[in-house]
């Protein structure tokens, strides 16, 4: 077989090797035909209905997923849509996703009629019927079942699609109507920021950081098990300025060669899951040589808190230079630290080691030095300070343990510590990363707070801990649209589990599933299993834009208007900016606005009256927090949030010490282990040897430029670029399946089968492969939440699916 | 390779064996011309008629690469710096000029003045026609045609086809070999010697120069440091390796009949056998002629990303 | 004043692969399914250790526009200030200047069955509104545009670079500056 030319070059997306020149130019034909191609009707034989206004206008309107939320124009002529553009005055500038939206107006794949399941769910057999009938049989239907089972036989999905707030958005209207129905089986924690929220909660005391604003004075970014290029692309410009006008250096921690490790100064290749323990081998590392900043960590953590093992306290320094490597379990039971308190309740009532008085004191007592390591002797008990004990766990964390765990080279892991402390102010761009939806994702997290912690880059500009962010996300508030009530607290599902759940009619049988704009059958894990709980629903509603895979599923369909066809409001739930969505066009066939469909709904459910209000009555409720009125908002977004945003400024922290905690109170609470420890993931091939033998692959999923969520799918402009689910494997893993770089293949586990497209590429680690997140659009074989783990992350009880191992063969038989 | 070009690989087909067979055709005159006699008009008309065939069906079957085959006139406004006009013009002229042959020798009873100088000039603008051809397809842009591989090709075709093209011409008029050491036998009552030997044995040359063009091909594109290059390189070894076999094995088979072509005066049912020979050569070679040409079309990789 | 030539800038090393360019060409000048003016290329490789990048090319409106020199029927003309455009109407759909071009500028549309590709926005040019939609709507700056003059004069840049054809061919309108390595 001839060599593979080096440079494998495609002006498709990816890069077919020579040798599959023709296979691939093939497949890419019947990539279209089975995306979009021969399934699409086309865009011009769509029936385009009059439009009532005339001439020209642009109106401002804003891509509503769980993006970037940018500004858009909307450019008018004649009543009809010809144009959009991105807001050049915003801070970012819209991506393709944004202004591809000129032909999700026209797709023919949108929803036109509310229509009835006349075949088989999931058939896609229809009968179109009128909004009154749609919406009485729903009413009817709802106050049924209501009677037979109460409120907890309903759930309710919204919001991923549609963050705006006359919708699905956070603090929406779609939530204030179910809350006004008296409620509905709650879902317990999310799919997406479950585990950087409990890791903020364990160690900030809550709260979010999101300063992509202030990038441009960052001198050090890690992004880790993250990839900002596609997730934060518009931002991606403060990050590239501070490279080209202030030397920052970029490195980024990731299994594959992702867009982001593609552009950085360094990429370190991990095993998925395994993050936790890099971070200990780099904190090793920090502490070991006394790189972490000292005063910082004295002041604004509890790591000079003074702590206890047990009864009588532990004899760190000695034993535990015996204690096995990372990675294996300790002979102590972190649970069993306790921190030395005084008997009040004031957040002051933490004990340091004075090293000036050589006695115990307050730990904030004026002028005392507190200890940051050592063991001390109070009353005949064995203390040490928090620092201490994170010494004894990360000391096991070598570089050459790291590498074993993780697989990183053992010299980057003491130089990128050491890069990361001497570098100031230096940022770890994590947003809501990959890395964190494992198992153990919680700890992950931590790993990034502690790491930030130590060098003293909390509240700092331009420094700590890259989330996700917005206004919302920075403590800022908006109000519901209507009032809310008081409802009785109902058993929820955990958002993982809903399949199993619902096949097991735990913790009791749901009788009516209505989905908002939400990606149920492409995002929520082990899919196939809620496809069959969804047997034991008596009535499946979706309300939505497209035929989605979800909608196909659905006993009624609702067409949704899409941004340009209704007037709305984004309250910076991803963004600082708070932005009125301008109705640009009247609404195409008979598609409505969530809003008027929740008020149709409110209305025959007998709470209509507080949802029947004029636009702005509602607006202006909802803003009433946020000093932001509506007049401003007419003449462009507005930042309510002070410029430049540095979080956690004063750093105070909504903890029981006010400080950061590296040792949680809250996760002691919790039964966890309250200090950092790397645990490995269940599903994983060097834990699970049986499943292994089956499973060998670790499956990662990733992000791509062509969609948000399961959003985007269906717009052609980005399907005739991005045509289908491509699986990303190393060579020595194709070589050994016989699989070509090009091929069709088959991607498997116990929960299920889908297919894709092998890009074989020495840009992923050996071992792993990834796919796109969910993958929605016309095809559902392609849907990768099918082949997701529904075991939820112990602590935060959050999505673990890049915790998760598949088989990959030739062929496409699903 | 699209649907559509294939219409080039059977324009350029028809149109070189057009150039071959009317090249050909001529050094057959002068040789039936020495030492004594000649041609009757006639003959040489339908002869002609045949070339014309081919030549307009050839251009005719370029109209289809177009997307708009009506506008093709369009095609001549730029001779300033565009091959093709040039090579549609050449090829237009050759038509009219050959047409104008073919009309003079079907008028005239034996070789007048005319004849000859139009002959001449048919000639230069079939020639000229062929450079064209062969200077569209030399683009730095394209490193499996910017060879000299390209040139030899398309004139190896010419000669290929041409000469074959000939000697079913003359089979079907009747001709059978006869040895050597004797004249060939023609219905004419007169031949020299052994002219369909003579064309067998220049045919079975030209289809031997493919063992010559492959190598340089081959050498050129691994030469050329372009992952283009590869790319074509290795979609012609790879590939479509089963059809390089298949044009190779072709070429062979015609090798041998052209051989047996040969030497047929030495059996016994010559002059039955010697038609079929020269009909299956000639289709062997033009069988093997398009694997070959839309080789040519389909290993093509732009330079560049 | 010297003859304006517009040209492009292409920084690979803040290219994050988005194809916003792509999208923004195809609404800006209506471009149907199937052609596309803009494409986004991506090179992977393992040389020194696994690589990726991007490239955005449309039409470079070369200096010398061999396109315009292979096609019949004169539908391809540089225009004074640089641009390469093609009149539709003089199109016969030959399509010489797709073989032509090493750089795949020129899309054939089997809607239209004409060639088509980058006219550089000539209308907003023309109309003073703007420069090309691709590089306004670039999210990251990575895709400039400017007069060839001053982007050939800024530090770092390259008319070819890694697999790109080479510059002498046409003298392309674009510089790029290619990916610093990654070290991993």
């Amino acid at each position: 077989m001839p060599p593979r030319s080096d440079i494998a070059v495609t002006d498709e997306n990816f890069a077919p090797s020579r040798r599959n020149f023709l296979k691939w130019s093939a497949l890419l034909g019947g990539a279209t035909a089975l995306g979009g191609g021969l399934l699409l009707p086309k865009y011009r034989d769509v029936e385009e209905p009059r439009l009532a206004s005339a001439g020209q206008h642009i109106f401002r309107t804003a891509n509503t997923p769980e993006c970037l939320h940018c500004a858009l124009l909307a450019h008018v002529d004649g009543g009809r849509l010809v144009k959009v553009t991105g807001d050049p005055d915003f801070n970012v500038l819209a991506c393709a996703r944004g202004i591809s939206r000129i032909r999700q107006l026209y797709s023919p794949h949108r929803l036109k009629y509310p229509m009835r399941r006349a075949g088989k769910r999931g058939e896609d057999r229809w009968e179109r019927i009128s909004w009154e009938d749609a919406l009485n049989t729903i009413a009817t239907r709802y106050r049924r079942i209501l009677d037979d089972h109460g409120n907890q036989a309903f759930l309710a999905f919204g919001a991923t699609g549609n963050w705006s707030t006359l919708s699905t958005g956070i603090r929406g209207l779609y939530s204030a109507f179910w809350n006004r129905f008296g409620g509905a089986t709650p879902i317990i924690s999310q799919l997406c920021c479950a585990s950087v929220s409990e890791g903020f909660a364990a160690t900030f005391g809550g709260g979010r950081s999101e300063f992509r604003d202030e990038w441009i004075h960052s001198r050090y970014f890690l992004a880790w098990g993250n990839n900002p290029a596609v997730t934060n692309q518009g931002y991606m410009k403060n990050l590239f300025d501070a490279r080209e006008q202030h030397g920052a250096r970029l490195v980024t921690i990731d299994p594959r060669l992702s867009e982001t490790a593609a552009l950085s100064d360094r990429w370190i290749q991990i095993k998925p899951g395994t993050d936790a323990a890099l971070a200990l081998g780099m904190i090793h590392v920090l502490l070991d040589e006394g790189l972490f900043d000292h005063d910082y960590v004295r002041s604004f953590t509890n790591a000079p808190f003074l702590v206890r093992y047990g009864e009588s306290g532990y004899d760190l320094q000695g034993s535990s230079l015996g204690w096995p490597v990372g990675g294996e379990a300790l002979p102590v039971d972190l649970r069993d630290l306790h921190l030395l308190t005084l008997p009040d309740n004031s957040s002051g009532r933490f004990v340091v080691w004075d090293e000036l008085t050589s006695a115990p004191v307050p730990a904030d007592t004026p002028g005392a030095r507190a200890a940051l390591g050592g063991s001390y002797e109070i009353d005949g008990v064995r203390y040490q300070p928090v620092l201490e004990w994170l010494r004894a766990i990360a000391r096991r964390y070598t570089p050459e343990v790291v590498h074993d765990i993780t697989g990183a080279p053992t010299e980057a892991i003491a130089s990128v510590a050491r890069e990361f402390a001497g570098a100031k102010p230096a940022a770890i761009i994590q947003n809501m990363a990959g890395a964190q939806r494992t198992d153990h994702g919680t700890l992950t997290v931590i790993g990034h707070l502690y790491l930030a912690a130590l060098t003293g880059n909390v509240g700092v500009l331009g420094g700590g801990v890259n989330d996700t962010g917005g206004y919302l996300g920075q403590g800022g508030t908006i109000d519901y649209p209507v009032p809310l009530q008081q409802n009785p607290s109902i058993p929820g599902i955990p958002c993982t589990k809903l399949g199993e759940y619902l096949v097991e009619r735990k913790p009791h049988p749901i009788k009516a599933i209505h989905v908002a704009g939400t990606g149920l059958l492409t995002q929520y894990p082990n899919t196939k299993k809620i496809i069959a709980g969804l047997d034991n629903v008596d009535l499946f509603v979706v309300q939505d834009i497209f035929m989605t895979t979800t909608a196909r599923y659905a006993d009624i369909v609702l067409p949704v208007t899409t941004l340009f066809e209704t007037r709305n409001l984004l309250a910076g739930s991803r963004s600082r900016y708070i932005q009125l969505m301008e109705q640009a066009i009247e609404p195409l066939f008979e598609a409505r606005s969530d809003r008027w469909i929740m008020t149709e709904l409110a209305k025959r459910l007998g709470f209509g009256d507080d949802f029947d209000q004029p636009d702005d009555d509602l607006f202006r409720r909802v803003l009433e927090p946020t000093g932001v009125s509506l007049e401003q908002l007419e003449v462009g977004p507005v930042n309510p949030m002070p410029d430049p945003w540095i979080p956690f400024e004063d750093k105070t922290f909504a903890t029981p010490s006010g400080r950061i905690e590296l040792f949680s109170l809250y996760l002691q609470e919790k039964g966890f282990a309250p200090l950092l420890e790397y645990l490995h993931p269940v599903e994983a091939p060097w834990v699970d040897e049986s499943l292994a033998q089956r499973y060998p692959l670790q499956l990662i999923n990733r992000k791509n430029h062509n969609h948000v969520n399961s959003s985007f799918h269906h717009h052609d402009f980005l399907t005739e670029i991005w045509a289908r689910q491509v699986l990303q494997i190393h060579p020595d893993d194709a070589r050994v399946r016989g699989i070509d770089h090009g091929a069709r293949i088959r991607v498997f586990n116990d929960r299920g089968a889908i297919e894709a497209m092998a890009e074989v590429t020495s840009g992923i680690m050996t071992g792993v492969v990834s796919l796109t997140t969910g993958w929605g659009g016309v095809d559902e074989k392609q849907t990768a939440s099918i082949l997701s783990p529904d075991k939820y992350e112990p602590i935060s009880l959050g999505h673990t699916l890049n915790s998760s191992m598949v088989q990959v063969e030739s062929g496409d038989a699903v | 390779m699209q649907l559509r070009d294939w219409s080039l690989v059977f324009f350029t087909l028809l149109t070189q064996m057009a150039v071959g067979a009317f090249l050909t055709l001529q050094v057959v005159q002068i040789w039936l011309c020495t030492p004594k006699g000649d041609v009757p008009g006639k003959r040489m008309t339908v002869r002609l008629i045949a070339v014309l065939a081919s030549l307009i069906l050839g251009l005719g079957v370029a109209l289809f690469h177009l997307s708009a085959p009506l506008e093709a006139l369009r095609a001549l406004v730029n001779l300033n710096s565009s091959w093709l006009s040039r090579e549609i013009v050449s090829g237009g002229l050759f038509a009219v000029f050959l047409s104008a042959l073919t009309t003079i020798q079907w008028r005239s009873k034996n070789t007048s003045p005319n004849t000859k100088w139009m002959t001449w000039l048919t000639g230069v603008t079939a020639v000229a026609f062929l450079y064209c051809q062969i200077q569209i397809y030399l683009l730095p842009s394209q490193p499996s045609w910017n060879t000299v591989a390209t040139p030899t090709a398309f004139v190896a075709s010419a000669l290929r086809l041409g000469v074959l093209g000939v000697m079913v011409i003359l089979v079907s008029e009747g001709w059978t070999p006869t040895t050597p050491s004797r004249h060939s036998r023609s219905p004419d009552g007169y031949a020299p010697l052994g002219i369909l030997q003579g064309l067998s044995l220049v045919g079975l040359v030209a289809v031997l120069t493919e063992l010559l063009i492959l190598p340089v091909q081959v050498a050129d594109l691994a030469r050329d440091p372009s992952p283009a290059a590869a790319s074509s390189l290795y979609k012609l070894t790879y590939d479509y390796d089963w059809l390089l076999g298949l044009r190779f094995g072709l070429l062979f088979v015609a090798t041998a009949t052209l051989a047996v072509m040969l030497a047929s005066h030495r059996i016994p049912s010559s002059s039955r056998l010697a038609p079929k020979l020269a009909y299956a050569s000639f289709c062997i070679v033009l069988v093997a002629e398009v694997c070959g040409r839309f080789l040519f079309y389909a290993t093509r990789v732009r330079v560049g990303i | 004043m010297t003859t304006k030539q517009h040209a492009f800038f292409f920084d690979a090393n803040r290219c994050t692969g988005c194809r916003t360019c792509e999208i923004a060409c195809k609404v800006e000048n209506g471009v149907e399914m199937g052609p596309r003016w803009r494409k986004v290329r991506t090179v992977q490789g393992d040389e020194g250790g696994p690589f990726m990048y991007h490239v955005s090319m449309s039409c470079n409106h070369c200096e010398v526009p061999v396109c315009a020199e292979a096609c019949p029927s004169g539908a391809i003309e540089k225009r004074p200030d640089g641009i390469v455009v093609v009149d539709q109407s003089k199109c016969i759909g030959a399509r010489l200047c797709a073989w032509a071009c090493p750089y795949d500028a020129p899309q054939f549309s089997d809607e239209t069955g004409k060639m088509e590709k980058c006219n550089f926005c000539s209308h907003r040019i023309d109309a003073g509104t703007g420069g090309p939609a691709c590089a306004e709507a670039c999210p990251t700056k990575a895709l400039q545009w400017g007069q060839l003059e001053d982007i050939a004069a800024r530090d770092g840049v390259t008319a070819q670079f890694g697999p790109l054809p080479e510059a002498e061919i046409t003298k392309p309108a674009i510089r790029f500056i290619p990916l610093r390595p990654v070290h991993s």
